[in-house]
């Protein structure tokens, strides 16, 4: 077959494959449930994201990208990444490392051998928290190896433990996050082209400085930079004292994981890697109609977000962008991302703010 | 003959009138014959064999050695020969002696992988060699998988699984760098497009692991066929040495060929099968008897239970039982308590319910590896023997009962796939790039269509070129794209009570699942209700009827320019892309082979790319049969009819997987011949399977055979053994039987002509 057939053979895959998307049902893959709770698009926001989009294509015909969004070529080892820098104001810092610890030493359930029940029997009979478990006769060598831990000064060590004993879907693994420098705690989010081993558009990275957020945003102008964009990203994450992401345990951590086995990098993400998801759910689960981060924002920080691109559509955006040169839709998908990652920040400061309040 | 004095006895040929006999091959007993292998196994394997009392046969121990130097292999050993033991030794051996060593053995189904799974658990108990080996697969639990990643050391799984897994292979790291061995059982059975899909699932999987560091011997097992070494090439693309030879040792084996319509056309298979079996089951002898669908295995089952005196020491076996059902049969064969069992095909492979002593097989299974595989089943270790083929009316059937030395010679099957098939090929290479940039280097693997295909992917925004190579940027994932059963192109599905049946090509899916057609699914039969062309969909019913269907349409075809040219004598056979255009008008509704009904379909004409094969006669012979007083189309019909027919005799195929197409006056104009009267075959799988391309090359040798089936077949002017096409589109009308043998022998005469 040449030619004209061969075209066609490619335009039916092209029909199979668009025909599939609705239902990307991955098998093997409890691993991306979560992250289908925002897989679907009210048809509300479909219709306004699709006028938006017709607006910036119109609004940016003949703009390059330079114009439109400021940024910078950085050079890592791994090759060039086009970077876009802001700041953003935000409440706190709040940290309260001595509280967090006092706190921790309080939930008996972190020594080996109690349970549920159990708790509940040791803390009516007076025992508030382990260090008056070394008074029992059993617990007392399961408690002291806690209280080790606990002591050790080592905020990933008990990071470590709080993980294993509690799940780091547990307030105790957040309380530990508070323990080490905030200086290295970094933010992360993805944007991509789907659910799995497709090109990653935009690298989103934040940090906190005081009172500010600084964002850090890795765009893929084109699939051919995505590697130098994914050596440049993993740089900023690897040396990370802590991660911070929103459902990026199931999502983006394996993401990167995939991308990075795909361009034969090498990957060490930080194990200390604090999924605000999970957390989300556990404390919001019966109050919010659903955990996600916008909801969220908006439930819990009382902050609404007007005009935001949902994440589905996310590609869509991108390949309008990639087909046309058009540098307008990428401007919602670099504010959405943006929003993310600030929202994540402030988010992080409620919760120490409510951990340490109760 | 030396044979008479180890031929088994009693005989059982005896039942039923000694006209029906076609043949009785006696086949004498075979020592076994044992080697050593170069070096001597480690202590662990050793003292485990030692223990077991188990000498190695020369083909185990050629395998070992082949596999010590790193070589390919493919084994075409019989049933029962100890496959599993000659590719499991050097596997176990290179995990003995390098600790991050590992396995991978693939499977057609789930049930053979799970079989296979308890040989590995007692060999790593018997040895002490920490395998851990694990089934992964659909069916293995979310729970166990990240474990089966990280520990196990020889894991058996599917292909499916495959397809999907390989997008991880980050994951699976630790696995795909120290995979040494890679092992491919029952790997006939990867043919076709089918074959084609696995071809280069594999190719992704060599190139994955390359990617890890890893170069695993790939050692494939496979019927008897008569292309082995050439089938192992195009499925790996990689050189294999050849084992096929078997040392083990074999009983007297009595094999007899029984037309029930020798004496009388009324007479009945299934009867004459049930016959037999009641008999050797009287005689004390355990029995397996095969039916070719699910109804006739109930029939026989059923009339069987009412001539025994004691019904309940046999039952019937069939896909649709419950596990627990299968199993109890299972055991009953095993432990003897079951004398006999009437099953279809779903007994056929690696199922073990030990050795037998009879089997009696109703209907030929449509290829001789398959009845072998099936006969196989009979004789316990170096006891005799006994296997009756009961044929059925269709053209193989009569052919070998009248050609048994085709049957016992040496082996005609050629097993055949396409892996250049372009909607194949493409589908694998977004598969290929979504798990590493795909580049440059990857042609050695996938061969020079990638470079066609690059930029139509690339145009439809599937694929982008990056410095890293090209890199998968479709909206979906890859994976789903592709179908591993067919053509990732336009693919219809089947669904019945709400759960997916099959998936078929356009082309199929307008001759087997129109609205009305009775659709046979692992012989269980489904009349489908409704056929949506928009969706791709076919919704049916399961149902008990007693008649067929079979389309009634009309075919063109339309050649490309050839790219192939196979010229023997003076006949020129030409292999390209054809175009194949049907229109159908209606079906046929059948009861007992004969048309009771005709009924419209509305359905828009087909229209698909191929590959075929075609060639023109000399344009004086239609007035030469005519002239003759025959009928010179129907002379051409038949000849197409006797030809297609006849190719499952040399290729391992279906005659459902090929069409025909045969004219008077050609138009051609892309080709040479035009007006002058042709013949086409074309592959029914859009993009071609690789079957038309072998037939060119091998038409001499298929039109002699069609000659014979004509030619030696009692009937007058053309029956179902013969000419008559259960697939004709147009009623196998017209047929010209005695212009049929005119037709073959002019082509005889060309392909011998310098």
């Amino acid at each position: 077959m040449a030619g004209a057939p061969l075209g066609r053979v490619a335009s039916r895959l092209r029909e199979t494959i668009d025909r599939n998307r609705e239902y990307s049902v991955v098998e093997n893959d409890n691993l991306f449930r979560a992250s289908f709770v925002d897989r679907h698009v009210f048809s509300s926001e479909h219709g306004r994201a699709r006028a938006l989009l017709a607006n910036l294509l119109a609004e940016y015909e003949g703009v390059s990208v330079e114009e439109a969004v400021t940024g910078a070529w950085r050079s890592s080892p791994g090759g060039e990444s086009w970077v876009v820098s802001s700041t953003e104001p935000v409440p706190g810092p709040f940290s309260r490392p001595e509280t967090a610890l006092r706190l921790l030493r309080r939930d008996l359930r972190l020594v080996h051998g109690v349970g549920p029940a159990l708790e509940s029997r040791l803390s009516r009979r007076g025992y508030a928290s382990i260090d008056d478990l070394v008074w029992h006769r059993r617990l007392a060598p399961a408690a002291r190896w806690a209280l080790d831990a606990l002591d050790s000064g080592d905020p990933s060590r008990i990071a470590r433990f709080c993980a294993d004993r509690r799940g780091r879907s547990h307030p105790d693994y957040f309380l530990a996050s508070d323990l080490c420098d905030e200086a290295g705690h970094v933010y992360l989010d993805l944007e991509t082209l789907g659910l799995f081993s497709r090109p990653v558009i935009l690298f989103g990275i934040a940090r906190r400085r005081g009172a500010q957020v600084e964002v850090e945003q890795h765009l893929v102008r084109d699939p051919a930079h995505e590697r130098g964009a994914l050596a440049s990203a993993l740089e900023a994450i690897e040396d990370a004292s802590l991660l911070v992401s929103f459902n990026g345990r199931s999502f983006d951590a394996p993401y990167l994981a995939e991308r990075a086995a795909y361009y034969g990098l090498g990957l060490a993400l930080p194990d200390n890697h604090l999924d605000l998801l999970p957390l989300a759910r556990r404390l919001w689960r019966d109050r919010l109609a659903d955990c996600r981060l916008c909801t969220v924002e908006a439930g819990v920080l009382g902050r609404e977000r007007t005009d935001d691109l949902p994440s589905a559509m996310v590609p869509e955006f991108y390949t309008a962008y990639h087909r046309s040169g058009n540098p307008g839709p990428l401007l919602p998908i670099l504010a959405h991302n943006r929003e993310d990652l600030v929202s994540m920040v402030r988010l992080v400061t409620h919760l120490r703010e409510v951990c340490c309040a109760g | 003959m030396p044979a008479e004095e180890t031929a088994p006895s009693p005989s059982i040929g005896g039942p039923g009138p000694a006209s029906c006999i076609a043949h009785v091959e006696r086949l004498p007993a075979k020592e076994a014959r044992y080697a050593e292998p170069v070096r001597p196994l480690p202590s662990p394997l050793a003292s485990w064999l030692e223990h077991e009392g188990v000498r190695l046969y020369t083909h185990q121990a050629a395998a070992l050695d082949a596999v010590r130097d790193r070589h390919d292999l493919v084994l075409t050993t019989p049933t029962a020969s100890g496959k599993t033991l000659a590719f499991t030794l050097p596997v176990l051996e290179a995990l003995l002696l390098d600790p991050a060593a590992t396995a991978l053995y693939l499977y057609p189904t789930k049930a053979l992988a799970n079989d296979q799974l308890r040989v590995l658990l007692d060999a790593e108990t018997a040895t002490g060699i920490g395998v851990r080996p694990a089934v992964y697969d659909g069916d293995t639990p979310a729970s166990r998988r990240p474990g089966i990643r990280q520990r196990s050391r020889i894991v058996l799984s599917n292909p499916y699984e495959l397809h999907q897994v390989l997008p991880w292979h980050a994951k699976w790291h630790r696995f795909l760098s120290g995979l040494q061995v890679v092992v491919v059982d029952e790997a006939h059975r990867y043919r076709g497009v089918f074959g084609a899909n696995i071809a280069l699932l594999l190719r992704r999987l060599q190139r994955v692991c390359r990617h890890h560091g890893a170069e695993p011997v790939f050692v494939l097992s496979t019927a008897t066929l008569a292309n082995p070494g050439e089938f192992a090439e195009t499925l790996t693309g990689r050189r294999a040495v050849l084992i096929d030879e078997s040392g083990a040792p074999q009983g007297p084996r009595e094999f007899v060929l029984y037309n029930p319509s020798a004496t009388d056309p009324a007479r009945s298979t299934l009867t004459d099968a049930k016959r037999l079996f009641v008999e050797c089951v009287e005689r004390e002898l355990q029995t397996l008897c095969f039916a070719s669908s699910r109804k006739a295995a109930e029939m026989m089952g059923a009339w069987a239970r009412d001539d025994l005196a004691d019904p309940d020491t046999i039952a019937t076996y069939r896909a649709g039982y419950l596990a627990d059902e299968r199993r109890e049969i299972e055991r009953g064969l095993k432990e003897g308590r079951l004398r006999g069992v009437v099953t279809t095909n779903a007994l056929e492979l690696g199922i073990d319910v030990g050795g037998l002593d009879a089997v009696v097989i109703a209907g030929y299974p449509g290829s001789v590896s398959a009845t072998w595989q099936q006969a196989g089943r009979a004789g316990r270790t170096g006891g005799p023997a006994y296997a009756v083929l009961v044929a059925n009316e269709g053209p193989l059937d009569q052919y070998y009962m009248r050609h048994p030395a085709e049957f016992f010679g040496r082996p005609h099957e050629h097993a055949c796939l396409d892996p250049s098939n372009p909607p194949v090929l493409a589908g694998h290479l977004l598969c290929a790039a979504a798990e590493l940039p795909l580049t440059g280097g990857d042609r050695l693997l996938f061969g020079d269509g990638l470079d066609d295909l690059l930029g139509p992917l690339r145009d439809h925004h599937l694929l982008r070129e990056t410095p890293y190579g090209h890199v998968y940027c479709g909206p979906g994932r890859a994976v789903e794209a592709v179908d591993l059963a067919g053509t990732a192109d336009d693919r219809f599905t089947v669904v019945a009570d709400g759960r997916l049946l099959e998936t078929l090509d356009r082309d199929h899916a307008y001759r087997e699942a129109h609205p009305g057609a009775v659709l046979l699914h692992q012989a269980e039969s489904y009349r489908v209700t409704a056929m949506d062309l928009e969706a791709r969909e076919c919704t049916a019913e399961p149902v008990d009827v007693d008649y067929t269907t079979a389309p009634l349409f009309t075919t063109s075809i339309v050649p490309g320019a050839p790219d192939g040219e196979h010229r023997h004598g003076s006949l020129s056979v030409r292999v390209g892309e054809v175009t194949v255009e049907q229109e159908f008008g209606g079906y046929r509704v059948r009861r007992y082979g004969e048309t009771v009904a005709v009924i419209p379909l509305e359905l828009p004409p087909l229209s698909f790319e191929t590959t075929g094969c075609w060639w023109t006669l000399p344009p004086g012979l239609p007035g030469a049969l005519a002239a003759a007083s025959l009928d010179p189309a129907g002379a051409l019909h038949g000849a197409e009819h006797a030809l297609i027919a006849c190719l499952p005799i040399h290729l391992l195929c279906d005659r459902a997987d090929l069409g025909g197409f045969s004219t008077v006056r050609f138009s051609s104009p892309l080709t040479a011949g035009d007006g002058c009267p042709a013949i086409c075959v074309y592959d029914g799988a859009t993009g071609g399977a690789g079957l038309s391309r072998a037939a060119a090359a091998l038409l001499p040798e298929v039109a002699a055979t069609a000659r014979a089936l004509v030619a030696d077949c009692p009937c007058e002017d053309g029956c179902p053994s013969c000419i008559y096409s259960p697939k004709c589109g147009n009623d196998n009308q017209p047929l010209d039987k005695i212009g049929t043998v005119a037709v073959l022998d002019e082509l005889l005469r060309l392909a011998t002509t310098p």
